[in-house]
């Protein structure tokens, strides 16, 4: 009886790992894109560059500008789409700095200055050419202020048990602050060094775009969402496979202290008589 | 020799006359003996259909399409795998020649929990059963491979839910099997046999026992998962409810690594049986071969990651795989090389089961060495999707735990069934196998080097002739194994009286009656000198 009960309990408790679900719901969620090419960004919104010093996106928008939302202690897709960014400033014909501006910016409030910091060393220095310090901003700031630029730009991100789901994208800004071009990642190639790519000749062609002020309105792709493999309710699983394991393993050590015990105790009977 | 004219008075455990008579006194036994030739029977049987659909998987890739379309190609090469794996050769060895041989070998009058025994009997038929079921009932047999990958074998329509609880099934009998022989061994061992007087034959059995007893719930718990999945929708390997089909791959490899040495464990403890008796020589290493059948029996439970190196994980786990893998092989050369070095100044008696014995050492150095290419990274990578793995598994199974069960099987006919057979159409069989053995499967490697990816229906021309070689391959090894069994079940309705000893055995079952009593040992037998000594 008490065995019939205890399989039902484990049964149970299997149905019950099994129905709780974690990615369903992330990738369904809230996270998503709604390109509003045209529209303006609010210029007068603060946030903290790497140094930590309060910089408002006017002083920052000066010239044509990519702008990526990501977070920085992402290490899903954020950071193959900062590499591929690095390697498409590299090829292009454009000097970042001189030509135009990449921002960065999270959008995950606990990131700070000195998270903001690694991420633009870890980045500029993939870049092979000669950089101003001001090339590549990375820049931190508060909820509002993130809700407010994401909101402009039609980003929506959802905060879950590991990170955040949000569309991956680049977006072309004109020195008036104006969206002129939404470039989202589209593919990822598996198996390779650098599985994000842009394309050198596209960018150009985007940065003179911003650069003119004339907005690009069709063709945007859907863009790959960002978010983790590992959904909360896998630790459940692994939790009931160690647990069975474990059993399993302690069972059978102690099936075989008991044969030996037995054992020995038998031949000593055998050597006595 | 007085031993032997002495026991020709005892009545054989043919004759005896239990409880039941006709077929109950077979169905009903408790008997090792009568279990063992029954399981002998039935596994033999799920070989011979296994074989069929085989030669039909050839058939097909002799002229993809001419024969049979796409999905019942998919189905035949998957049930080939479910019967030939998991009915034939995982129990194959133990509970055939492990349940006649180990309590004789060790002087005992039966394994420890006979009705245990017969248990896994019936539980081995029930799963068979179920597997057969799998196969005929609409929906259609399983496509899936005898791997069952996740997430393909919880969503397809085809009868993965009955296979697989038919297999799950089966994984008990395997377990209890193993539970009785270890404990056998532990307990039942004839005063004098110390661990190590024992043949290798049984130290093989001990370590196969505990592999089976740690291995096979893991698959069991792999497969309710599965079930668990197809019947309630529970998410073990679905990604949208928080799975991981990953999850699957290395809960599978888990067993079926370890089940590997389930398959080739005992199949080498038969051939340290056969090469020494056959070289008049005692085994060289008695104590490296034992203790290296333990170490393949642990080391081998780290190794399953070598199945998905390309399946998606991290550089770290795929080199520590890569490098225990390498490891592993170390045991299985030390087999390797004492055997041959028993070989060395012996006294050769070239007869059928030596030819087995030997061509299981050939066969199954070159499973293991190009076992050693794939088990490397680097070529891994390229040659994981081909056909080169199909090569090389068939060389391990059946060039190694297959050719040890038709060594075991001319090696012990005399015992078991208490007739010879002639031993010309024996070597005849031999050799037209061996060559169409290596006819059908060397191509492989060829095949695979070069780029042909396995499981598939059709080819590009440039496979076609390598595809023919095998195919002819594969009709000459049908020859082989028509004359060797043809030959056998002849002799067991024609053939001469067996000898208690015909090939001057120095182990225990020799020493008793050809087919032994039921008892087997008139009194319990003491054993004084022992394969070490």
């Amino acid at each position: 009886m008490i065995r019939i009960v205890s399989v039902l309990l484990f049964l149970i408790m299997l149905v019950a790992a099994g129905s709780a679900s974690g990615l369903d719901k992330a990738a369904q969620g809230k996270a998503r894109l709604d390109p509003k090419p045209g529209a303006f960004i609010p210029m007068d919104l603060t946030f903290r560059d790497e140094g930590g010093k309060e910089i408002s996106l006017r002083q920052v928008v000066d010239r044509p500008v990519i702008l990526s939302l990501v977070y920085y202690s992402c290490s899903h897709i954020c950071p193959q789409m900062l590499a591929g960014l690095s390697t498409a400033a590299d090829a292009m014909k454009f000097l970042p700095g001189r030509d135009y501006r990449m921002v960065t910016l999270s959008f995950d409030e606990d990131d700070t200055p000195s998270d903001a910091m690694n991420a633009k060393k870890n980045y500029t220095e993939a870049i092979q050419r000669p950089l101003e310090p001001d090339a590549w901003k990375f820049l931190t700031g508060d909820r509002e202020n993130i809700r407010k630029i994401a909101g402009s730009a039609g980003i929506s991100f959802e905060k879950t048990g590991h990170g955040y789901v949000h569309p991956e994208v680049l977006i072309f800004l004109s020195p008036a602050g104006r969206i002129t071009r939404y470039m989202p990642v589209e593919k990822y190639d598996y198996g390779v060094a650098y599985p994000v790519s842009f394309s050198p000749v596209g960018m150009e062609k985007a940065v003179a775009e911003a650069s003119a002020g004339r907005v690009s309105r069709g063709g945007i792709a859907t863009p790959l969402y960002c978010f983790l493999h590992e959904p909360s309710g896998q630790a459940r699983y692994f939790t009931i496979v160690k647990t069975a394991g474990l059993l399993t393993l302690i069972l059978l050590a102690l099936f075989y202290t008991a044969l030996r015990a037995k054992e020995i105790a038998i031949r000593k009977k055998q050597r006595g008589e | 020799m007085e031993e032997k004219n002495a026991a020709v008075q005892q009545m054989s455990f043919y004759d005896e006359k239990g409880k039941y008579g006709g077929i109950l006194s077979w169905l009903l036994s408790t008997d090792h003996k009568r279990i063992g030739i029954q399981y002998l029977v039935a596994t033999l049987t799920f070989f011979s259909i296994g074989v069929i659909l085989g030669l039909l998987i050839r058939l097909n890739l002799l002229s993809p399409g001419a024969f049979m379309g796409a999905e019942n190609y998919n189905r035949i090469f998957s049930v080939h795998g479910i019967l030939m794996i998991f009915l034939f050769i995982i129990p194959g060895v133990p509970v055939a020649f492990g349940n006649f041989f180990l309590p004789i070998m060790i002087g005992a009058s039966d394994v420890a929990f006979p009705r245990l025994n017969r248990l896994t009997w019936w539980i081995y038929l029930a799963g068979s059963f179920i597997v057969a079921l799998a196969i005929f009932l609409p929906g259609g047999a399983p496509d899936t491979g005898w791997t069952f990958y996740a997430p393909y074998s919880i969503e397809v329509k085809a009868n993965v839910g009955l296979a697989v609880l038919g297999v799950f099934v089966l994984g008990f009998s395997s377990i209890l099997t193993g539970l009785n022989f270890v404990t056998t061994i532990h307990r039942l061992r004839a005063p004098g046999m110390t661990w190590f007087k024992m043949p290798i034959f049984v130290w093989t059995l001990y370590a196969t026992g505990w592999v089976q007893m740690l291995a096979t719930p893991i698959l069991a718990i792999t497969l309710v998962f599965i079930v668990l999945g197809r019947v309630f929708g529970v998410g073990f390997f679905d990604p949208s409810k928080g799975g991981d089909p990953i999850l699957y791959e290395h809960l599978f490899w888990t067993y079926s690594h370890p089940a590997v040495y389930i398959m080739v464990l005992p199949a080498m403890g038969i051939i340290s049986e056969v090469i020494p008796v056959f070289t008049r020589k005692k085994i060289f290493g008695y104590k490296a071969v034992a203790f290296s059948a333990l170490g393949i029996a642990i080391v081998g439970y780290f190794v399953w990651g070598h199945h998905m190196f390309t399946s998606g994980m991290s550089d770290t786990s795929r080199a520590i795989f890569s490098f225990i893998t390498f490891l592993v092989a170390v045991p299985s050369g030390i087999k390797i090389f004492n055997w041959v070095a028993t070989m060395y100044k012996g006294s050769v008696v070239l007869n059928s089961p030596f030819l087995f014995a030997v061509s299981f050492i050939f066969l199954f150095s070159i499973g293991g060495l190009t076992g050693l290419i794939i088990g490397s990274l680097a070529p891994n990578l390229h040659l994981h999707g081909t056909y080169f793995i199909v090569g090389h598994f068939h060389y391990v199974m059946f060039g190694g735990a297959g050719m040890a069960i038709l060594a075991a099987l001319h090696y012990w006919f005399p015992k078991m069934f208490g007739k010879m057979y002639p031993e010309r159409p024996a070597k005849l069989g031999w050799l037209i196998l061996f060559i169409g053995f290596n006819l059908l499967y060397f191509p492989m490697f060829v095949l695979g080097y070069n780029g042909m990816p396995r499981r598939y229906f059709d080819y590009p021309p440039r496979y076609h002739t390598g595809h023919v070689i095998s195919t002819v391959g594969s009709w000459i090894l049908a020859v082989g194994l028509i004359i060797i069994f043809g030959n056998l079940i002849r002799a067991l309705f024609k053939g001469e009286k067996a000898p208690s000893n015909p090939w001057g055995g120095r182990s225990l079952e020799w020493q008793i009656p050809s087919p032994p009593p039921t008892e087997n040992f008139e009194e319990t037998p003491v054993i004084e000198s022992g394969e070490d000594g």
